[in-house]
């Protein structure tokens, strides 16, 4: 006996009611914003979709502008015994498409991580970078480690619109966290 | 008067809509096509399961409820912050992922499978992208579709029942067509406010991004001269916004999800997003009704036909012609 069952009429109530309150919540939410009353409404069921895991905000796909940057992220970790070690996030387009399948994780935390409502997360990434850097072999401990950004700004296209590798190189650059380690917090 | 009885009419439409019985076979194909695509997204995690998740990890729990809205929930909140048990959730899910799809006990895994991948979503909230949420909504309402009743084991261990068999109603599918429409409209408005979805230009700007662009070889000049962009680009809009409302037409409907499935194998051809053109596909297929399955299967042996018969071989197998709607 299912709640839809029309021989139940408070299941048939309890199951309309519901899909009522669904198709609500999910039309406040993922519709864009179209008016005060309507942000209003958004942000007072935002509640209901965090606790229900429902949440989805508006479908952007690359809109209403797609990115118009291409970045990577390098790292300098300087040892105790004045080595440097650089790290960089992967050259993703150099990768085969299976790679990129499988490390696809990878590529959407390092887009994401850089941004600042997401700086409580660069401490770990640093260590995380520092780790993987170390050389078993040596007794030399990390000393300090900088985070870069670098990126490049797609152009707005001319009459021509020049090579689709136009933008791989990246002239930009800004440091956006380092640290300094006491010598006994990176095994 | 007229107030009352456009309400009944109402009513009497909504009732139509949302309750009137129906074969929910198509349940079943999303619930496997659902559940497989899960598998793949989150054996992919494996690798990384402890970088991801672990307190050693690139976001323990503490600093992960600071880049998340704090109403989320997740049960990693009240497990130890220990290996073991995240590597027992993961591999509970992943079981739980399975039976799913060989659909024992369909609708706890469903239940279930929900829990775990908000959990694992909400522990660690910027690994994952718009594919994601759509797993998470997909999965969150195939809870309420009738889900088991067909390809599944439990078809096989349940006693034949009136009750089982035979169509009935199907409201959990109404909603997930309701939010695949929702996710083309709410796109297609966002796009539709972009000037450089209106000016044709956006897909230049898709065409030289460096980490998802670029899967299978492309003609370089398609996207390097501008009125193929131009058109591309249009086209594309033209297709999201035509989704949302062709889709519920019975006119336009097969017309809609033949050009949604290209729309996403195009992109899919052309761009790394992981899983997100299958699961949107999946999501489509809600929109199939079993005379569709019908005239593809006919439609698939009438072109087999041709082909062997281009290819000489024998003669044709003739009169046979499986009226099942199947899918």
């Amino acid at each position: 006996m299912t709640l839809e069952n029309s021989r139940l009429p408070l299941g048939r109530t309890i199951a309309n009611a519901f899909i009522a309150a669904l198709l609500f919540l999910f039309a406040v939410d993922a519709i864009p914003s179209t008016c005060l009353y309507h942000k209003w409404l958004k942000d007072r069921t935002d509640i209901i979709g965090d606790t229900l895991g429902t949440w989805q905000q508006e479908w952007r796909l690359f809109s209403p502008s797609p990115d118009k940057v291409n970045q990577r992220i390098t790292a300098e970790v300087v040892f105790s015994d004045g080595r440097v070690a650089t790290w960089s996030t992967p050259t993703w387009r150099e990768m085969s498409f299976v790679m990129r399948f499988l490390k696809f994780r990878q590529l959407e935390y390092y887009d994401h991580v850089t941004q600042e409502s997401h700086r409580a997360a660069w401490p770990y990434l640093a260590d995380d970078i520092v780790k993987s850097v170390v050389d078993p072999a040596s007794d030399a401990v990390p000393v300090s480690v900088t985070l870069e950004r670098h990126w490049v700004d797609i152009a707005k296209p001319g009459a021509e619109l020049g090579s689709m590798d136009s933008f791989y190189q990246f002239p930009n650059r800004k440091t956006f966290y380092s640290k300094k380690y006491s010598h006994d917090s990176v095994r | 008067m007229t107030a009352f009885v456009s309400l009944q009419g109402l009513r009497r439409a909504w009732n139509e809509f949302f309750f009137a019985p129906r074969d929910t076979r198509v349940c079943d194909v999303i619930r496997i096509g659902y559940s497989f695509l899960l598998l793949i997204n989150v054996l992919v995690l494996a690798p990384d399961l402890e970088r991801w998740f672990s307190e050693s990890g690139v976001l323990p729990f503490a600093a992960s409820r600071a880049v998340v809205d704090s109403d989320t929930l997740t049960v990693f909140q009240w497990l130890p912050r220990e290996d073991w048990a995240l590597w027992s959730c993961y591999l509970i899910m992943i079981a739980q992922i399975v039976m799913l799809m060989i659909g024992f006990l369909s609708r706890v895994q469903a239940i279930c499978v929900f829990i775990w991948f908000v959990s694992f979503s909400h522990r660690f909230m910027f690994l994952w992208d718009g594919e994601d949420n759509v797993f998470r909504l997909l999965g969150f309402l195939l809870i309420f579709c009738p889900i088991g009743r067909y390809y599944s084991i439990d078809r096989k261990i349940r006693a034949p029942s009136p009750d089982h068999d035979g169509p009935r109603p199907a409201w959990g599918l109404r909603l997930i067509q309701f939010e695949m429409s929702l996710i083309y409209l709410s796109t297609a408005w966002e796009k539709l406010n972009g000037p450089e979805w209106l000016m044709g230009t956006a897909l230049y700007y898709v065409s030289r991004l460096d980490d998802v662009f670029g899967r299978f070889p492309v003609i370089p000049w398609l996207f390097e001269t501008l009125w193929v962009v131009k058109l591309m680009t249009w086209s594309v809009l033209l297709v999201e916004c035509f989704l949302p409302f062709g889709l519920w037409f019975k006119e336009t409907r097969r017309a809609a999800i033949v050009l949604g499935f290209m729309l996403h194998l195009s992109i899919d051809y052309l761009m790394v997003l992981f899983l997100f053109q299958w699961i949107m596909m999946v999501g489509l297929l809600s929109f199939t009704e079993p005379r569709d399955w019908h005239d593809l299967k006919k439609l698939l042996r009438f072109i087999r036909a041709r082909l062997w018969r281009s290819a000489g071989g024998a003669t044709m197998e003739k009169g046979r012609d499986d009226s099942s709607p199947h899918p």
